[in-house]
C-alpha cells in the first residue's frame, strides 16, 4: 500500500531539505515520488515532518530501573498515599507508558544505556514490553574481573576485543558502556574517590588504562558505536579538569562522554561550585572526533538510576525523599537515589544552566547529543519544554528570571542568544544519533529509510509541538494520532551481529565458573525466552 | 490420556473439552465483583499474562509468596537497603554473617554455593573467610562460628548489634551483651562483609533495622546483604510486576490504571474479610494457593489436580515451566532472570497460553472496564 504524506514542511537534514513537500511510503520503507497514484493520502499541511527522532541514552528498562520501581511507589498517581510532590509521577514508569509516551512525541528508537551482562535477559525482557519504538542497550564492562584481570596482565588488543565480541553477542547490545571505570570495583576495596590515574587496588589497574583499553577494543570488535564513556567524578566541584582530561585521553580517536552537564563544573563563586560548561564546550568543539550527550536537569523531583556505585553511595546523604539502594553484582552493580531538583536551589539552578550553556556553546549539532540522561537529571517527559528552551532565548530570560541570580552570574547563560533551528534539531536528535549508531536507514527521510516519522502541527508554543505529535508513523504504521498512540505496535529490539570467538567464550566460561561458581550461559538471551510480539533486528558490525 | 485422566480440563469436577472450561471460566470471571487472580506460581510469560488478564477483569492480583516478598520490599521503600549478587559474595567476602534458623533451608547448599571454605579469590587481603552464624536453630551452617542470643526478637537483636556497634550503651543481660560485643568486634573487623538472612524470619521491622546497621557500617568499611527469597516464582513475579505495573506486586486494577497498596490488596486478608467473590489461581508448581478456607467460586491453573484442598468450579491443565515446556523463571544462583529450555517437554499448555486465551475471550465479551 503506498501512502502519500502530503503538504508539510519537511525537514530532512541529510539532502539539505527544508521546503513543503510530499513523503512517499510503501511497504514500511521512504520510497521516492512514485509515478502510480497513492492509495491513501495524509494531510500535513501546516505540519512539520521529520524522520522519528532517537534517544541515545536513558534508562528505560533493567534492573536498576526496576529497583527505582520499587523504591518510589509514590512515584505513581495510583499509590494510596500520594505525596505533594510526586516522583516521577508523569512517566507512568512502566514499559507500556515508556513506549507510549516517548511515542507521542515523536520517537522511534531509544536505547538503554547501561546493562550488566548478567542482566541482558532481564533488559530485553522489560524492553520487548515497550510498545511501538524500537529499543537497543549498551553492555556495560570495565568493572569485572576479566577486563580488569586482563588488562592487568597484558593480555593484549585481540584479547579484549573477544571479551566485547563475546559480551555484545550473549548480552544481544549494540554496544559498549564504561561507567566510571574501575570506581566500582575499587569501591569494593573500600575506597571513595577515584580520578583517571588512580589505580584499582588487588588489579593495579588505573582508571585511564582501562579507558584505553576499552576504547580500543570497542574499535577492533567493529562496534559502530564508540566507547561510552561515564567519566569519573560525576557531579563534583572542579570536575572539568576530569571531563577535559578524560577527552585528551582519547587520544584523537572516537568516544563517546555520557551526560557531560555532570561533568560541567568549576569551583568559582561563594561555595566553590560554578559552570565551567564554556570551558568545556570549547574543548568539545577542538576535539571533532569526541561526541557527547548533555544530561539537562529540568526542576522537578526524579530518580537518579546509575552503575557508578561510588558516586550513589557518596550521593545518598543527598536523597530527597531519604532513602536509596546499593546494588552490587559481578560487575558495576547499580545506585538508585531519588533527589529533587528545585527553581529555587543554587546547585539545580546552576545545573540547568550548565547544561543548556553546552547545548548552546557547542557549536556542531552533530556532536552534541539530546538527552536528560532520563531520569537522573529529569525524565524523558521534559522534552518538549528542553527543545522550546533551545529555541528560544526570550524563553530562556522567562525561566532565569525566577532562578537564584547567584547561581546565573556563575554562568555564562543569560549572555547566549543561540536559538536553535528546526534544522538543527533533527541534526542533533535524528541525523546524528542514526550515524553514530551506524543505522544508515534510520535519521531521515530518504527513500530506502525506515518510514518512522514524525508529523508535529506547527505552532509557537514548541513545548506544545512537541509534547504530542500529530502523526506518528512507525514502519509505515500510524502509531500515534493527535497525540494519542495506540499501544498494540511493536517495535524492535537492535542488536549487533558480533561474532563471539569460541576459545575466549571458553576461557570465559572456566572463568565464571572458578570465581562465582556460576554458569556462563545462565546470561545467555535465547530467542525462546522472549515474548513472541518482541523481535531482533540485527545489525551488522563495522567492516 | 485416558478419558478422565488426571490432566483434564474440567467443570464441577466432570472431564469436558477444553474450550467448554475455558468459556465457563470465562463467564465466572467477567460475572464477578471483585475477582481475585492469585497463586500466580508460573513463569515470567505466566506473570505477565496474570497481570494482563487482571487489567481487563478488573482483578486485585496477589502471589501466593508475597508475604516473603513484601518482608523485603517494605524496608526497602521504607528506608533503602544494600543487596548484593551471590556470585559476587562468593568471589569478594572476607566475611559472612547467616542470622536465623531458616536461611539454611531456603538455601541448603550454601557452603558449596558459596564456596564458603575457600578464601574468597578477589578479597583485599588474602586469607581464610570468617563464617558467623547468628540463631542456627536446629541447622547451624557446618564450619561457622556460631552466636546465640536467646529471648530477643529478631528487632531487638539487631538493635542490639547496631548499639554496641556505635559504642552505645544498652540495658541488657550481662551474657547478651557480651555475646553483642563478639558480634560487633566481628563486623567491625569486616573487610567486605555480607549478611545472608531471609526477610521473612526476620520481619520488615528487623530488616529494615538491618539495612540502617548495614549503611552505618558502611561508614567506615564495606558491608552489604544477600536476602534469600524462598520461592522463585515469588520473584519473577515482583519483576514481571514492577515493569508492566510500576509496583512490586499486591496490585488492583478495579479503577483501571494499577494501584498498589501491600495490606489493602493482600489476597488472603481479602478472601479472610469476604472482599472478593471469584477466585483465579495459578499453581503451576503444585504448591497450593494459601489461601484460608474459603467458599468462593474457584478457577484453577494447575498441572494436575492432585492435593486440591477443595474441587475448583473450572480446573484448566497447564504445564510446569522449565519442564513441559521452556520458560524464564528467577535463578537464585544468579541473582537474576535466567532461561530455561523444556527439560521434559510435552504437549500440556503454559499458563501464559491459557492466560492470553481467557484474556482474548474476557475481552470479546467486553467484560473490559477500561
Ligand atoms: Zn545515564
Amino acid at each position: 500500500m503506498l501512502t502519500r504524506l502530503q503538504g508539510g514542511r519537511v525537514i530532512d537534514p541529510t539532502r539539505g531539505l527544508d521546503e513543503r513537500g510530499d513523503v512517499y511510503f510503501e511497504d514500511g520503507r521512504i520510497v521516492a515520488a512514485p509515478s502510480h497514484i497513492p492509495d491513501v493520502t495524509l494531510d500535513a499541511a501546516g505540519c512539520i515532518v521529520m524522520a522519528g527522532a532517537l534517544d541515545i541514552h536513558s534508562h528505560i528498562a533493567g534492573a536498576n530501573v526496576s529497583t527505582a520501581r520499587l523504591l518510589l511507589p509514590e512515584a505513581h498517581r495510583a499509590h494510596k498515599a500520594r505525596p505533594a510532590t510526586t516522583w516521577l509521577g508523569d512517566i507512568g514508569f512502566s514499559a507500556a507508558e515508556t513506549g507510549r509516551l516517548y511515542a507521542e512525541m515523536g520517537f522511534t528508537f531509544v536505547v538503554e544505556p547501561a546493562i550488566s551482562p548478567q542482566q541482558a535477559l532481564h533488559a530485553h525482557l522489560e524492553l520487548a514490553d515497550v510498545p511501538i519504538i524500537d529499543k537497543g542497550l549498551l553492555a556495560v564492562l570495565g568493572n569485572d574481573d576479566v577486563c580488569l584481570s586482563l588488562i592487568r596482565d597484558g593480555a593484549g588488543r585481540a584479547a579484549l576485543a573477544d571479551v566485547v565480541s563475546a559480551t555484545l553477542a550473549q548480552s544481544r547490545a549494540l554496544g559498549i558502556k564504561v561507567i566510571n571505570a574501575g570506581a566500582a570495583a575499587a569501591f569494593k576495596y573500600n575506597l571513595r574517590g577515584f580520578s583517571l590515574d588512580d589505580v584499582v587496588p588487588h588489579y593495579g589497574v588505573s582508571s585511564r588504562a582501562i579507558l584505553e583499553a576499552l576504547q580500543q577494543a570497542v574499535m577492533d570488535a567493529g562496534v559502530h558505536h564508540p566507547l561510552h564513556v561515564h567519566a569519573n567524578n560525576l557531579g563534583l566541584a572542579g570536575n572539568v579538569e576530569t571531563a577535559k582530561a578524560t577527552i585528551a585521553a582519547a587520544r584523537g580517536l572516537p568516544m563517546h562522554l555520557a551526560h557531560v552537564q555532570f561533568y560541567a563544573y568549576g569551583r568559582e563563586g561563594a561555595r566553590g561550585f560554578s559552570s565551567a560548561a564554556a570551558e568545556l564546550a570549547a574543548t568539545i568543539n577542538a576535539h571533532p572526533h569526541v561526541s557527547v550527550d548533555v544530561g539537562q536537569v529540568m526542576f522537578q523531583p526524579t530518580v537518579t538510576i546509575s552503575s557508578d556505585i561510588m558516586r550513589q553511595f557518596n550521593g545518598l546523604g543527598e536523597a530527597r525523599p531519604r532513602k536509596g539502594i546499593i546494588l552490587e553484582g559481578e560487575g558495576n552493580g547499580g545506585g538508585v537515589v531519588p533527589l529533587i531538583y528545585a527553581r529555587d536551589n543554587f546547585f539545580s539552578a546552576l545545573q540547568w544552566a550548565a547544561g543548556l550553556e553546552l547545548f548552546l556553546g557547542i557549536t556542531n549539532p552533530a556532536q552534541v547529543f539530546f538527552t536528560t540522561d532520563h531520569p537522573n537529571g529529569a525524565p524523558f517527559t521534559a522534552y518538549p519544554m528542553l527543545l522550546a528552551l533551545l529555541m528560544s532565548a526570550d524563553l530562556r530570560d522567562e525561566w532565569c528570571a525566577s532562578l537564584p541570580a547567584e547561581a546565573l552570574a556563575l554562568t555564562h547563560l543569560p549572555a547566549m542568544r543561540r536559538e536553535y533551528s528546526l534544522n538543527e534539531l533533527a541534526i542533533m536528535t535524528r541525523v546524528a544519533p542514526s550515524k553514530l549508531f551506524g543505522l544508515s536507514d534510520r535519521g531521515h527521510l530518504g527513500a530506502g529509510a525506515r518510514a518512522d516519522i514524525a508529523v508535529y502541527s506547527d505552532q509557537s508554543d514548541r513545548a506544545a509541538m512537541f509534547g504530542k505529535a500529530k502523526l506518528v508513523i512507525k514502519d509505515g504504521v500510524i502509531v500515534v494520532r493527535d497525540g494519542k498512540a495506540r499501544a498494540d505496535y511493536f517495535g524492535r529490539t537492535l542488536a549487533l551481529a558480533a561474532t563471539p570467538d569460541a576459545t575466549m567464550v571458553r576461557r570465559l566460561e572456566a572463568h565464571s565458573q572458578a570465581l562465582y561458581g556460576i554458569n556462563y550461559a545462565s546470561f545467555d538471551v535465547p530467542a525462546f525466552a522472549l515474548p513472541q510480539s518482541h523481535g531482533f533486528e540485527d545489525i551488522a558490525c563495522r567492516s | 490420556m485416558t478419558a478422565d485422566s488426571d490432566d483434564m480440563a474440567r467443570i464441577d469436577g466432570q472431564a469436558v473439552a477444553l474450550p467448554e472450561a475455558m468459556a465457563r471460566a470465562v463467564e465466572i470471571l467477567t460475572s464477578a465483583r471483585q475477582p481475585l487472580i492469585v497463586g500466580i506460581a508460573t513463569d515470567v510469560a505466566g506473570a505477565r499474562a496474570a497481570l494482563a488478564l487482571g487489567a481487563v477483569s478488573g482483578a486485585v492480583v496477589d502471589h501466593v509468596g508475597s508475604e516473603a516478598t513484601m518482608s523485603l520490599v517494605l524496608p526497602l521503600q521504607a528506608v533503602g537497603g544494600f543487596v548484593v549478587t551471590p556470585g559476587e559474595t562468593r568471589a569478594r567476602a572476607d566475611s559472612v554473617l547467616v542470622i536465623g534458623h531458616s536461611a539454611l533451608q531456603i538455601m541448603p547448599d550454601m557452603a558449596q554455593a558459596l564456596a564458603l571454605a575457600a578464601p574468597p579469590p578477589v578479597a583485599m587481603e588474602p586469607g581464610a573467610r570468617r563464617v558467623l552464624h547468628i540463631n542456627p536453630g536446629a541447622m547451624p551452617l557446618a564450619g561457622a562460628e556460631l552466636a546465640e542470643f536467646t529471648g530477643l526478637s529478631p528487632l531487638a537483636l539487631v538493635s542490639l548489634l547496631s548499639a554496641r556497634a556505635q559504642g552505645h550503651r544498652v540495658n541488657a543481660l550481662q551474657a547478651t551483651l557480651t555475646e553483642g560485643d563478639r558480634v560487633a568486634a566481628w563486623l567491625a573487623a569486616a573487610h567486605y562483609g555480607v549478611i545472608i538472612f531471609n526477610p521473612q524470619e526476620l520481619g520488615a521491622l528487623a530488616v529494615e533495622a538491618l539495612f540502617r546497621l548495614v549503611a552505618l557500617l558502611n561508614r567506615t568499611t564495606r558491608f552489604t546483604t544477600l536476602p534469600l527469597v524462598p520461592s522463585a516464582s515469588a520473584e519473577t513475579f515482583k519483576m514481571v510486576c514492577l515493569w508492566t505495573t510500576g509496583f512490586p506486586g499486591r496490585v488492583s486494577f478495579v479503577r483501571g490504571a494499577p494501584a498498589y497498596d501491600p495490606e489493602l490488596f493482600d489476597a488472603k486478608r481479602m478472601v479472610a474479610h469476604g472482599e472478593a467473590d471469584v477466585v483465579l489461581g495459578i499453581d503451576g508448581f503444585g504448591e497450593g494457593l494459601g489461601l484460608p478456607d474459603h467458599a468462593l467460586a474457584q478457577i484453577m491453573l494447575a498441572p494436575c489436580l492432585n492435593g486440591k484442598a477443595r474441587r475448583p468450579e473450572v480446573f484448566i491443565p497447564i504445564g510446569q515451566p522449565g519442564r513441559d515446556h521452556a520458560g524464564v523463571l528467577f535463578d537464585a544462583a544468579t541473582g537474576t532472570l535466567k532461561a530455561m529450555p523444556a527439560a521434559a517437554a510435552t504437549s500440556r499448555p503454559s499458563a501464559a497460553a491459557m492466560l492470553e486465551t481467557l484474556r482474548a475471550l474476557a475481552l470479546r465479551k467486553g467484560g473490559a472496564p477500561c
